[in-house]
C-alpha cells in the first residue's frame, strides 16, 4: 500500500505511462541485492533508493580508500577507513529513509551466495572481479533470480540481463575466467553509466514494463561515443544453465 | 578498399587507422586479413588473432556489420566488402571496485 508520502515522493515516475501506481507498489514490496559497494554499485544503490525499491542489500566487504573517491560517490573523505557497506548504507538512509538498506561486510563465496540472495526480486552485479560475478551468476540460476551484470574497464562498459531458464547466463557468455589487469583504469563516469543502465533494466524487471536487455549485451565505447548490440547465444552444454548445470 | 573500424575495448582506432579507417587491398581480402592488419599495426595492444591457434582469440568478440562472427558461416574467411562496418570488443569485469 503506498502512503501520502509515497504518492508525493515518487510523484514524477508514477506519472510514466505503463508504470503507475501499481509500479511504484511492486518497487515497494521488492527486494534488490547490489553485489559491491564501489564504482557501480554507488550510484546504482543511489538510484534504486530514490526509485523506491522497498529494501535494498549491499554487500562488500571491503573498506573505503583514497583512491575509491573518484568513483564511488557514496563514500566521501570522512568515510576513509570505514566498511563500503556500512557507509554507503548510512547515506542511503539519509536520501530515502522511507526504505531499508540493509549492509552486508561479507565476502561473498561459493557457500554462502545462495544464502545471500535468497528471496531477492533481482541481483544487481557490482562486483570488481570475474570470480564473484561467477558465483553469483551460478547462484542466481539455482534460484531462479534475474540476474543484471554490469562489467568497465577504462571508458569501456557492458550491461546484459540474465532471466534464469530464459536466456544466456554469464557462464554461456564467458566460459572460462579472462586475464584481468588491476588495478584497471578508470573515469567515475564509466561505472556510473553502466550502473545506471543496470538500475533502469532492474526497474522495468520488477515492474514488469519495458525492453530488457535479454539475450544481448549492450557494449558502450565512452572514448569513442560507439554504442553496440551483440546477440548472446545459449550454450546447449553450459556448465551453468544448460546441460551439464544444475537447471 | 575502406573497412570502417569501431572498438569496444582498450584500442584507440582513431589513433592508429586514420579517421577509424583501415585501407585493404582489394583484392578480396577477407575478416582474417583484417584482423591481422589490426593485430599488427596495435604494437600488441589487440592480440586478436591468438598467434598459438590462428585463430580469434577466445578475449574477444568481432562483429561485421552488426552480426556476430560466430554467426558468420564462413568465420574469419568472410570476405568483406567496401564500406563494411567492423566492431571488435571485449568483456569487461571490472566494477570500479
Amino acid at each position: 500500500m503506498l502512503t501520502k508520502e509515497d504518492l508525493e515522493r515518487y510523484d514524477r515516475q508514477i506519472r510514466y505511462e505503463g508504470f503507475g501506481e501499481e509500479g511504484q507498489h511492486k518497487l515497494k514490496a521488492s527486494h534488490v541485492v547490489v553485489a559491491g559497494a564501489g564504482g557501480i554499485g554507488c550510484p546504482a544503490s543511489t538510484y534504486l533508493a530514490c526509485a523506491g525499491v522497498g529494501k535494498i542489500t549491499i554487500i562488500d566487504h571491503q573498506a573505503v580508500e583514497l583512491s575509491n573517491l573518484n568513483r564511488q560517490i557514496l563514500h566521501w573523505d570522512k568515510d576513509i577507513g570505514q566498511e563500503k557497506a556500512v557507509s554507503a548504507a548510512n547515506k542511503l538512509r539519509n536520501l530515502n529513509p522511507s526504505i531499508e538498506i540493509a549492509p552486508v561486510t561479507t565476502q561473498i563465496t561459493g557457500i554462502n551466495a545462495r544464502d545471500l540472495i535468497k528471496g531477492a526480486s533481482a541481483v544487481l552485479d557490482a562486483m570488481d572481479n570475474f570470480e564473484t560475478r561467477a558465483i553469483l551468476n551460478q547462484a542466481c540460476v539455482t534460484e531462479g533470480i534475474p540476474f543484471v551484470h554490469g562489467g568497465v574497464w577504462g571508458l569501456c562498459g557492458q550491461v546484459t540481463t540474465i532471466i534464469p531458464g530464459k536466456t544466456p547466463c554469464l557462464a554461456c557468455l564467458y566460459p572460462q575466467k579472462p586475464e584481468e589487469h588491476k588495478p584497471p583504469p578508470v573515469f567515475g563516469v564509466t561505472p556510473a553509466m553502466v550502473a545506471i543502465i543496470q538500475v533502469v533494466e532492474t526497474i522495468k524487471i520488477i515492474a514488469g514494463f519495458g525492453r530488457l536487455l535479454a539475450g544481448q549485451v549492450l557494449y558502450i565505447n565512452e572514448g569513442t561515443m560507439d554504442f553496440c548490440f551483440r546477440e548472446a547465444v545459449r550454450r546447449p552444454d553450459c556448465e551453468v544453465c544448460g546441460s551439464r548445470g544444475d537447471r | 578498399m575502406k573497412i570502417r573500424l569501431r572498438s569496444f575495448f582498450h584500442f584507440d582506432v582513431a589513433e592508429v587507422f586514420d579517421q577509424g579507417q583501415v585501407q585493404l587491398a582489394d583484392d578480396r581480402p577477407t575478416l582474417r586479413d583484417l584482423l591481422k592488419e589490426v593485430t599488427q599495426r596495435s604494437d600488441g595492444k589487440a592480440q586478436v588473432i591468438d598467434p598459438a591457434t590462428g585463430e580469434l582469440d577466445t578475449e574477444y568478440f568481432v562483429l561485421v556489420n552488426g552480426r556476430d562472427l560466430q554467426c558468420l558461416e564462413l568465420g574469419l574467411e568472410t570476405e568483406l566488402r567496401d564500406g563494411d562496418e567492423v566492431g571488435i570488443g571485449m568483456m569487461h569485469f571490472w566494477g570500479g571496485g
